[in-house]
């Protein structure tokens, strides 16, 4: 229960920052993907089943608010939430280069989902423009926030399960 | 919660379970666009109010802090002055409109009805898709204050997009810059038609495209591009931008070049809401 107000603390955060603050300022030109962070983050931290609600919910708030079609970006978030969710149990989690790497190749798919459904489809053939100009500049950013972000919630997340084990004991 | 009614179902299950929902969703929402109405009217309830007190820390961190202050003041008459400037501008331009309308038909006065004063409601943008491959814009005013889905929006005397998504208390607007949204436009005197285009990788140098008109079509680089009477979803007469580059293309039949807009999309904050779709517009003049 704890656990569940934590995540909606976290998303709320995020969401609103990122939609409410970051996107509105006309100082900056690409916003980092803190929803994604969010998701692979905890995906890779806590497993599969908890990434991909996290990020199915992420996705729908944004589905929500801005999208016109639901369900859009809630299967892209429920796909890297699984994805993280898989890996994080194939490799050790506290290498910090791995989460650098995950973070990369999970904004790649997220974007490259975003162009083939939203824009190849339509016609809109030269990639590498697109590359160039919205997806490198955002995968930048995520990657850079992501080296400070997901050591403060491996920091909590481990705090968290202190704080869990202590009140099962209680229980006990 | 769910996680802990959930505990024997194995992650494969979970995942295929909600990737199904997903599509569903997609499928029937792409069809029927009051479906998620509920969900959005539930969210948006709660959220909104979060949303502007983010939006006002935003715009407080982003602003100078040390006069804060003194511009509080200054601000709330901006942002009034703002609304009233853009309402002249948008006239200015009907008028402007009008007038050569007038020229063009003195003999037949009786048409300068032919652009009605719409009627409009100012709305604060309070959100920004994060997203840099779609511009939408969440706003404050919703179905409450009479704003329905296709309301055409517009800020600065031109064109900001429409309204595509309603709950009771906000409002999602596409952008006309989103791409892939068409507009169907016109030169402001010479009436010959054209689709004014969304691309964003244009849209990194500041334009859109202007495509589709005819190679005798009387539009030179620097006139005013408008919405056209045939277009489904957009009011006639809206300043969209100035006609730009414009070049034969290869088929040496159209004209085609660049759009570059009126409106600053990167620093709006205040829009104004139409309170006339373009369907209840055909209806009235039947």
């Amino acid at each position: 229960m704890k656990r569940l107000l934590l995540y909606v603390v976290h998303v709320l955060l995020a969401f609103l920052t990122l939609n409410n603050i970051l996107a509105l300022s006309p100082l900056i030109d690409a916003t980092p993907n803190l929803l994604l962070i969010i998701t692979f983050s905890f995906g890779f931290i806590r497993g599969k089943k908890e990434g991909m609600l996290l990020g199915f919910f992420c996705g729908l708030l944004m589905d929500i608010c801005y999208g016109e079609i639901l369900g859009y970006y809630a299967l892209i978030y429920l796909v890297i939430g699984f994805v993280n969710g898989t890996l994080g149990q194939l490799f050790y989690t506290e290498f910090l280069n791995m989460p650098l790497l995950l973070c990369i190749l999970s904004d790649l798919i997220y974007n490259l989902y975003i162009y083939v459904f939203g824009f190849l489809l339509y016609g809109r053939l030269d990639l590498p423009v697109y590359v160039a100009t919205v997806i490198l500049p955002e995968v930048v950013y995520t990657a850079i926030l992501t080296l400070v972000l997901y050591k403060l919630f491996l920091k909590l997340n481990t705090r968290f399960e202190e704080l869990e084990k202590r009140s099962a004991k209680r229980f006990v | 919660m769910k996680k802990k009614s959930l505990p024997e179902m194995r992650p494969k299950h979970i995942f295929f379970l909600l990737a199904g929902i997903c599509l569903i969703l997609i499928i029937v929402s792409s069809v029927s666009s009051t479906t998620g109405n509920v969900l959005r009217n539930g969210v948006s309830t709660i959220l909104m109010p979060m949303q502007k007190g983010f939006n006002v820390v935003g715009s407080t961190i982003f602003g100078q802090a040390e006069e804060l202050a003194e511009l509080k003041a200054v601000r709330e008459e901006n942002e009034a002055l703002k609304e009233q400037v853009a309402e002249l501008t948008e006239q200015n331009t009907r008028y402007q409109l009008q007038l050569s309308e007038l020229e063009e038909y003195q003999a037949l006065l009786e048409l300068a009805d032919q652009y009605p004063d719409y009627e409009t409601v100012g709305a604060h943008i309070i959100g920004k898709n994060s997203d840099s491959w779609y511009t939408t814009f969440y706003v404050d005013k919703g179905a409450k204050d009479g704003i329905t889905e296709d309301m055409n929006v517009i800020a600065d005397g031109g064109l900001v997009g429409i309204v595509t998504a309603v709950t009771d208390t906000t409002a999602t607007i596409t952008a006309i810059i989103d791409d892939n949204r068409n507009v169907g436009a016109m030169g402001l005197d010479s009436k010959d038609a054209c689709i004014v285009s969304g691309d964003l990788t244009l849209y990194e140098e500041g334009k859109l495209t202007l495509s589709k008109m005819e190679k005798e079509a009387d539009i030179e680089d620097g006139d005013k591009i408008v919405t056209s009477n045939t277009s489904d979803l957009y009011l006639p007469g809206i300043l969209i931008g100035y006609a730009d580059s414009l070049e034969v293309d290869s088929n040496n039949l159209t004209k085609s070049g660049y759009l570059i807009p009126v409106v600053d999309f990167s620093h709006l904050d205040t829009v104004l809401i139409i309170t006339t779709t373009k369907e209840a517009w055909n209806e009235e003049e039947d």
